[in-house]
């Protein structure tokens, strides 16, 4: 959607252009096309929302269960009141991007030395190949043993869920860099660091924005599964609090705000990607 | 006048290993190139002559038999030979000029001096609009201007051409053997052309060296005179000898390109 946009944007006729009436047609109809699209949106949601409120009001569906978007709004309204609605958005979003920093660092890192030495990738090969194949998920009580029921925890489990995979694709990445274009900076004399920083690296950053992208989604699925096992805040501990007290409201209300969250996370890091090919000029 | 050796090339053999086989690229090549001639090696594809190249550079470590450059045996690429490749591996995230810039970036020659004098370079090749574009930008003939541009900033006096035009089309291909052939006469530099198009290594070089099939050794070695001398690369296609000398490298060609009988 953002990319149509964006040509459109570019195709829109300056004044007194000289496009022919059939494409000015075409980016008329194009036009009306893309506003019925946003318009429908927002009607599916304003129904879906009004909906539920309505059948909760009508007492067809039992709001003990299903809570209702005016008891929500008010959880939320009234934890903005209170300061709490900053604080445990600022914990989740910290956890997440601590998680998400160390674990592509980390990766790239390992995935570094691994091409540094030949021999220690194939000899790695398997072990990560296995570790990679557990649900990371799974490795929380042992953090928590580790690490005691605290934030260190938490964003350990962020971690873990970002840093094998992140250290897969880049190595991958490392690995399909074309040998001519290595071989080119050999005829040069280059050493192994020069090779590293001159041609790998450059070459893969794509690659590492990909890696990037999908380490945000994991490392919050990974800073979520931290705050249902150990924590005092964070909408991961609003979520599981809630459902414990049987305060549906307070469950969606946390649901919301994650999905918010989520959207963010991804939008930014959507951002990060275009100025990374920006500054890359295809 | 006594003609310097430039490279010297002893009973060298190249052998690659792999898993499933082992491939003999060169068997026991001997060959003797002189300060300042211009040799084209030709021959047939798959026959060993970017393995021989990439010896020379010091690319590749020889099984057997040895190379000197100014009488030194080769260990490493030195900074006095310039090798270019089939492509030119411009590097996609670098503009023009940081791509002509990269040899000297590696060395540690990298300074306003070096740098200005890249640029005029890359002016005199018609490329003085492009400095700040990236590769993507440019034509196949431009960027290998600007490739030659990158190899001749460090000045090499030994320079080592890998089927520079192959990925060209024939009209660029012209053009550019006739101004590359040009700059190197002018700089008066040693250069190994390697090539499989007859008329090319016809028309660029004093000498023209014929590969066999691989495993790849020498087995033949012209040098070429006319009777009024030549102007440019182009010139040479017009000259009454070309036609011979084609036609003779043309028959050495056949009569090796085959698979070598075991010896
Ligand atoms: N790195 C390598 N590993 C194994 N075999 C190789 C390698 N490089 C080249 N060869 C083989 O050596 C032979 C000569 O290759 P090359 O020097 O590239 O030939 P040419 O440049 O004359 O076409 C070919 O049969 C090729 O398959
Ligand atoms: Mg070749």
């Amino acid at each position: 959607m953002a990319e149509s946009e964006k040509n459109f944007r570019v195709l829109s006729p300056p004044a007194g252009s000289a496009f022919s009436p059939e494409h000015l047609q075409y980016l008329r109809r194009w036009k009306r096309d893309r506003i019925l699209i946003t318009v429908t949106r927002w009607a599916i949601l304003l129904i879906l929302v009004l909906g539920w409120e309505a059948l909760a009001r009508l007492e067809w569906i039992n709001t003990f269960v299903t809570s209702q978007p005016s008891r929500v709004w008010g959880v939320i309204v009234q934890m903005y009141s209170s300061g709490e609605l900053w604080y445990h958005l600022g914990v989740t979003v910290g956890e997440t991007i601590a998680g998400f920093v160390l674990g592509t660092l980390g990766g790239v890192l390992i995935a570094i030395l691994l091409w540094w030495s030949p021999f220690w990738s194939r000899t790695a090969e398997p072990f990560i190949v296995v570790i990679n194949s557990i649900p990371k998920v799974a490795l929380g009580p042992i953090f928590i043993v580790w690490l005691g029921t605290n934030i260190q925890a938490i964003v350990a489990m962020a971690i873990t869920v970002s840093i094998i995979v992140t250290v897969l694709m880049v190595f991958t990445g490392f690995q399909e860099v074309d040998e001519n274009k290595i071989k080119l900076l050999r005829t040069f004399g280059a050493t192994k660091a020069q090779v590293l920083t001159k041609v790998v690296l450059p070459a893969t950053i794509p690659t590492i924005v990909g890696a990037v992208k999908v380490n945000v989604g994991l490392s919050l699925v990974g800073t979520i599964v931290g705050e249902f096992l150990v924590a005092k805040a964070g909408l991961g501990f609003l979520i599981v609090y809630g459902g414990q007290v049987f305060n549906m409201s307070l469950v969606m209300a946390g649901v919301i705000l994650l999905m918010l969250v989520s959207t963010l996370l991804y939008y930014v890091v959507t951002r990060l990607e275009a100025a990374a090919q920006m500054s890359r000029a295809r | 006048m006594v003609k310097q050796p430039k490279v010297v090339i002893n009973g060298l053999w190249m052998t690659y290993h792999t898993l499933k086989e082992e491939i003999h690229a060169i068997m026991d090549l001997n060959l003797i190139i002189y300060e300042k001639e211009f040799v084209s090696i030709v021959g047939p594809s798959g026959c060993g002559k970017s393995t021989l190249l990439s010896l020379i550079a010091g690319l590749l470590r020889p099984s057997r038999g040895s190379i000197t450059v100014d009488g030194k045996e080769i260990r490493a690429p030195l900074p006095s030979v310039g090798y270019m490749l089939q492509q030119d591996y411009l590097y996609e995230w670098r503009t023009i000029l940081q791509n002509a810039v990269l040899g000297l970036e590696v060395r540690g020659r990298k300074n306003p001096q070096s740098i200005k004098r890249v640029i005029d370079q890359l002016t005199d090749m018609g490329l003085g609009d492009f400095l700040h574009s990236y590769p993507g930008q440019l034509s196949g003939g431009m960027r290998q201007r600007a490739a030659l541009v990158r190899t001749l900033a460090l000045e090499p006096d030994l320079l080592l051409l890998d089927e520079p035009f192959s990925a060209l089309d024939y009209q660029t291909r012209l053009n550019l053997e006739e101004e590359l052939g040009g700059i190197l006469h002018r700089l008066g530099r040693t250069v190994i052309l390697v090539t499989h198009d007859i008329a090319e290594a016809i028309s660029m070089s004093d000498r023209v060296v014929v590969m066999s099939q691989r495993p790849g050794t020498i087995v033949a070695d012209h040098r070429l005179d006319y009777a009024n001398n030549p102007s440019s690369a182009l010139a040479v296609r017009e000259t009454p000898e070309f036609g011979g000398y084609f036609e003779t490298i043309w028959k050495e060609l056949q009569d090796h390109g085959g698979e070598r009988k075991k010896l």
